[in-house]
């Protein structure tokens, strides 16, 4: 998910073009207009609007790790936390996805879905993008096991 | 701590005092009684009992004193729990309060509903008055949508002007009112008492006012002569005097002044802009080439005006702006390509008002709803125009005038027809009004067709195009500013142009080159490995010979990034585009000839070039071109489908070079191209194979000796069955009319048609055609053979025949080994096929049990076959490794081996040194992944993927899941199950962004099947590159398709929209 920052708030990053983008918002933010999608209906509570690329103050790509017996692993979707209680992590290293019980995915791809009560940490990576792809740092930040939840629903809540 | 619990910890405090106390008094007595005697005794007891006194009036005075605290306290925690009350009461108060709010909001959203749908059913009833009474603007384009035949002159266009609506509208009423007048002995004294209370005549409104009355936007700004000056006395007579009878008389007028009203005011705004135009006091462009763009905006302004007038309740005829009567003044005295485009962009003006008034397609309702969302588009985005504009200074005429605009521009462009971004499609599309407005302007069908070829190609993009010509010239319209647009940069409206133009010359250049073509890609979208574009500009400067010093500057700090051999590629494809002809001349040669051109002689050289009968022959062309290209994926897979069928079953050692068209005509099956040697089959053809089989019997080496004897018995045939063969010979040269069909080919598609035919028909007339032809039969049967490995038809067709040639041995022969020979089928078919003396006799074993002849072929299907893993691979991808210097069979044979530790480490250096020659696919190469069927909601949900992916191109031939499953080997997920009735593929496009790679040598030493760590699937069915891909969000147009496993048809197809999420198509 690409994130905006714009006017000190974050936004979910829609269509883009080299000179502008569409921010997306549950909210009707000022300057932000309805969202009618491409069959023409009025979508409720989701707000648009679309501004020149220099005006974010930043961007950045989201990816989310989690910490599962104490090794890190890429996660698909954490929303699904949410849903189902679980989340499905990836390896590419046969060792590792035979040490922990991994199901092979595709060639060289190994995945396994957890429970939320097996996850020690997540691990928040925020690699910029666009005009700040080259000006800023992929950084990352932990959220510890009690925060996750909130911070899951926190995601959910973009546009 | 309660209340309740304070209170007893007070009485136990009282109680531990009054102990105390008594413990005091006890002590006290006794030493004085111990100490003392007699008087002593008394005086002590005196004391005692003073002491006594004293004690218990302290203690009475301290227990007041506990108690006057005790009942302070209470009424303290009285006063706090009144006060918790009476906060709780404020707070219920509050709250009840909030909920009136509530209710009063809900009251007011509920009357702003009402309103809305009030709105929306003036938009509905204004639509439903324009539909049944017509608008003479309106009903000219409508005419030409409905009639498709509008064929008048551009001259004859009617051009009615709103003045003769507003006559014709209202002299009636004019005449009434006078009448009444005339006949009213008071009438002097009613004019007089309406007078008083008409505001027209005390406090008329500015123009402006009235303007901005219309978008609900206040305005304290009256610059603008006062309407009163312009208003006509005779109007205003007839209505003080509608109104003085209404006061005086109580006669009901309230409906006639509304009407009477607007007409005044309108006929002084019309007024007012009259003397603008007399006077020129209005905004002067360079019509040369703001013409088109001033039609567009005129017609903008003048439509959407109008139609938000009307849509807020004022339905009087409206007026038209000076700025419009000057560009309908300057276009009508137009001609050529300034008309065109003048009249083309002006009725795009109109459209837009006539679909926000729910103009356009499908039933009133339909037209109707989407008029009620394109009006909220319009006014959001007219407010925020307005608010944007008014910030910086601007009056409320020049906001307002650049609110309608710039709204009407983004309705007109990024939301007709709802669809965002898909604006030009509804502008240009197949079925818009523009095309019927472009018959009216362009006579001649094949610059008609011309025209709209170059609105056809309209893609992504354009309307950036339009927008960024329109831009500065809206700001200058509207805010008096000077902007200066640039036309000859990329986004300008030569680009524009150029873009159109060469869009078609590089699409039918492309298409006799059998290139892929995407011209935007060629032209604008050129990027090195930065991602940079290289700019319309600097490909113009360099192509025209004369770049400038930034035209070089660019292309020097651009190029940095290749390597050398990036850089070949870069160059062969800025090369593609010199070469590319528009109208007979290389976009090279146009660039050097527009170089010193003023803009005005670039537009009409282009137009020149545009009616050149070389263009008229490249739109044709391009006509195919763009058919084609507008269903590619599904012509592609229609294609590889029957051209993988084919090269399956007859392989590639025949010597027959098959090429594809795609003709709609499925009556075309193909031709034999004797110019070029090969093969031509219609993908589209009912049944290529039996068009193969066709072009086969006519054009084999074995066949062509017997083919006189052959035609002689088919047109034998023919007569005996008593077929028309003349109609038959009209038929083909009907179909094959574009194909310059010679005489000797009709008859000989007509020959070849009927033995075909005959050859896949019923069994007797086989049989029958043998016994009498049997010099050939065993040639047709080699021939039917080579089509028979797999294809149950060609599979009978070939036991009719065995079955007719050993009926017509038995005549004559009797050992198998005769009728061996009978079965004479030739040097070019191959051994293992058909005609070794083993296969023959199993044949006939086949025959004799009633099985299918070539049945047990079946069996081999789990061994390498060369041939089978020949026609799976990529053709461009064979050719390309074998340009490379691969041997197919060589990577065939290592990458068959399951167990990457019987492969030799030479081998394995081998393959992967092929697939570091092939590389990842490169920025802009579709790439395609296979996804299980359990996946199919998750997919939809998810916002990433990766995992392994192929290049689209490399696995195209693989469409029938049973053999995706085989070939790729997806046993090693198992979320693949091989009874799924349907996959899911998905579709994306490499970006810059994108992580790559070859998976070589993972996990050395610990590799389990299928995984081989030599980057190109462990397959026996061909060469599979597939590349891991690092976890990526899914990219606007990703395309999901779900196929049905057996039949490879798509049946449900979704494309990625990062607005929206997945949307099904």
């Amino acid at each position: 998910m690409d994130i905006g920052l714009y006017h000190g708030k974050q936004y979910r990053i829609g269509k883009f073009t080299d000179v502008s983008l569409h921010l997306l918002s549950r909210s009707k933010d000022e300057g932000f207009t309805e969202f009618i999608n491409s069959k023409g209906v009025l979508v409720e509570n989701k707000y648009i609007i679309d501004i020149p690329i220099a005006d974010l103050e930043d961007a950045y790509e989201l990816w989310h790790d989690v910490i599962y017996k104490g090794n890190q692993f890429e996660a698909d979707n954490i929303e699904t936390l949410l849903e189902s209680g679980s989340v499905d992590i990836d390896t590419d290293d046969l060792d590792t996805a035979n040490k922990f019980g991994f199901k092979m995915q595709d060639q060289y791809w190994y995945s396994k879905t957890i429970k939320f009560k097996d996850i020690e940490a997540l691990i928040e990576i925020k690699e910029p993008i666009l005009k700040f792809e080259k000006t800023k740092q992929t950084t990352t930040h932990t959220i510890p096991k009690e925060e996750i939840m909130d911070y899951v629903k926190y995601i959910a809540s973009f546009a | 701590m309660n209340f309740i619990e304070w209170l007893k910890k007070k009485q136990q405090e009282e109680k531990q005092k009054q102990q105390q106390q008594q413990q005091q008094e006890a002590a006290a007595y006794d030493s004085i009684m111990s100490t003392g005697a007699g008087s002593e005794k008394y005086i002590a007891k005196k004391q005692v009992q003073q002491q006594n006194n004293k004690s218990q009036k302290s203690i009475i005075d301290k227990a007041l004193k506990i108690k006057d605290e005790i009942e302070q306290q209470q009424k303290n925690e009285f006063d706090t729990y009144d006060n918790m009350m009476s906060a709780n009461s404020e707070l219920y108060k509050l709250k009840m309060e909030k909920r009136k709010q509530n209710e009063v909001i809900a009251e007011k959203n509920k009357a702003i509903l009402e309103e809305n749908k009030k709105r929306y059913q003036r938009a509905k009833d204004e639509a439903k008055r324009l539909h049944l009474f017509g608008d003479d603007r309106y009903s000219f384009i409508q005419d030409a949508y409905n009639n498709q035949t509008y064929g008048g002159k551009i001259d004859e266009i009617p051009y009615v002007t709103t003045a003769d609506i507003r006559n014709k509208n209202i002299s009636n009423i004019d005449t009434e009112i006078d009448t009444k007048i005339n006949t009213d002995p008071n009438a002097n004294d009613l004019i007089t008492q309406g007078a008083s209370i008409n505001p027209l005549e005390n406090d008329a409104p500015t123009y402006d006012e009235m303007a901005l009355s219309t978008l609900g936007l206040d305005s304290e700004d009256s610059y603008i002569t006062n309407f009163r000056d312009y208003l006509n006395p005779d109007e205003l007579r007839r209505l003080n005097y509608l109104l003085g009878d209404q006061k005086k008389n109580g006669v009901d007028h309230s409906q006639s002044i509304k009407d009477y009203s607007a007409m005044v005011i309108n006929r002084a705004g019309q007024a007012y802009e009259d003397k603008r135009y007399e006077t020129g006091d209005y905004v002067h462009g360079n019509f040369y080439l703001s013409s088109p763009i001033h039609g567009l905006t005129s017609g903008t302004i003048g439509g959407i005006g109008k139609t938000m007038k009307r849509l807020f309740g004022d339905i009087s005829p409206t007026v038209t702006t000076a700025e419009e009567m000057a560009y309908q003044d300057e276009l009508n005295k137009s001609t050529g390509f300034k008309k065109i485009a003048g009249l083309v962009l002006y009725n795009g003006g109109q459209i837009t008002s006539s679909v926000l008034l729910g103009g356009g397609y499908g039933s009133l309702e339909a037209k109707a709803a989407r008029a009620g969302t394109n009006t909220m588009m319009f006014l959001t985005t007219a407010g925020n125009s307005y608010d944007n504009v008014i910030k910086n200074g601007y009056t409320d005429r020049e906001a307002l005038t650049y609110a309608i605009m710039d709204a009407g521009m983004e309705v007109l462009l990024t939301k007709i027809g709802g669809k965002l971004a898909g604006g030009i499609e509804q502008l240009a599309g197949t079925k818009s009004l523009l095309k019927n407005a472009i018959k009216t302007t362009v006579k001649n069908p094949i610059d008609q067709r011309a025209v709209n070829k170059i609105i056809n190609m309209a893609s992504e993009g354009t309307e950036e195009y339009i927008q960024q010509v329109f831009n500065p010239i809206v700001k200058n319209i509207a805010l008096g500013e000077d902007n200066k647009f640039k036309l000859n940069v990329e986004g300008g409206l030569t680009a524009f142009l150029v873009g159109f133009l060469t869009a078609g010359a590089v699409n039918a250049t492309c298409s006799n080159y059998g290139l892929k073509s995407d011209v935007l890609s060629y032209v604008y979208k050129i990027r090195n490995p930065e991602g940079n574009y290289l700019s319309a500009d600097a490909i113009y400067g360099v192509h025209s010979g004369n770049p400038i010093q930034d035209n070089i500057l660019e292309y020097a700090e651009w190029i940095k990034p290749f390597k050398e051999q990036g850089l070949e590629e870069i160059f062969g494809r800025i090369k593609n585009i010199a070469e590319v002809e528009i109208g007979g001349k290389t976009y090279s040669e146009i660039c050097k000839a527009t170089a010193n051109m003023n803009k005005g002689e670039v537009i009409d050289y282009y137009f020149s070039l545009i009616n050149s009968p070389k263009y008229k022959q490249e739109v044709e062309q391009l006509k195919a071109r763009k058919e084609y290209l507008d269903k590619t994926s599904d012509v592609k897979l229609a294609e590889d489908k029957v051209r993988n069928r084919i090269y399956d079953i007859i392989g590639k050692n025949t010597g027959v070079e098959l090429s594809f068209i795609n003709d709609a005509n499925e009556n075309v099956g193909g031709y034999f191209d004797d110019k070029n040697n090969k093969i031509v089959i219609n993908s589209n053809s009912k049944n290529p194979m039996l068009v193969m089989l066709m072009r086969e019997i006519t054009h084999n080496a074995q066949l062509s000796k017997f083919y006189p004897a052959l035609k002689d018995a088919a047109f034998k045939d023919m007569e005996n069955k008593g077929i028309d063969v003349k109609a038959a010979e009209d038929k083909i040269r009907e179909d094959y009319k574009d194909y310059n069909l010679s005489d000797k080919g009709v008859e000989q598609e007509i020959v070849s048609k009927y033995v075909g035919g005959m050859l896949l028909g019923n069994e007797a007339d086989v049989i029958d055609f043998v016994l009498r032809n049997k010099t050939f039969a065993g040639k047709l049967y080699g021939l039917v053979s080579k089509f028979a490995v797999k294809d149950k038809a060609f599979m009978e067709a070939k036991n009719n025949l065995a079955k007719a040639i050993l009926a017509g041995n038995e005549e004559n022969v009797s050992s198998p080994g005769e009728a061996v020979l009978q079965y004479d089928i030739g040097e070019g078919i191959k051994s293992d096929e058909v005609n070794t003396e083993e296969n023959v006799i199993n044949e006939q074993n086949d025959i004799a049990n009633g099985d299918e002849v070539g049945y047990k072929r079946e069996e081999g299907e789990n061994a390498l076959d060369l041939k089978r893993a020949e026609s799976y691979t990529s053709k461009g991808l064979l050719k390309s490794i074998k340009e490379k210097g691969y041997d197919f069979e060589r990577v065939m044979r290592i990458i068959s081996i399951d167990d990457p530790a019987k492969i030799p480490q030479e081998d394995k250096d081998y393959v992967i040194g092929m697939m570091r020659d092939i590389g990842v696919p490169k920025v802009g190469e579709t790439i395609r992944k296979i996804i299980p069927k359990v996946k199919y909601k998750n997919i939809l949900r998810n916002k990433t993927i990766k995992g392994f992916i192929a290049n689209a191109e490399h696995v195209s031939s693989l469409n029938i899941f049973d053999v995706i499953h085989k070939a790729l080997r997806l046993e090693a997920n198992e979320d693949f199950n091989e009874n799924d009735d349907f996959y899911i593929e998905y579709f994306t496009t490499v970006t810059a962004e994108d992580k790559l790679a070859i998976p070589i040598n993972k996990n050395s030493g610990q590799l389990k099947p299928p995984c081989n760590g030599l980057g190109a699937t462990a397959s026996i069915f061909g060469i599979f590159p597939e590349y891991f891909m690092r976890r990526r969000g899914f990219q606007d147009g990703d395309i999901l398709n779900l196929r049905d496993s057996k039949t490879g048809e798509k049946t449900k197809s979704y494309r990625y929209d990062r607005d929206e999420g997945w949307i099904e198509e």
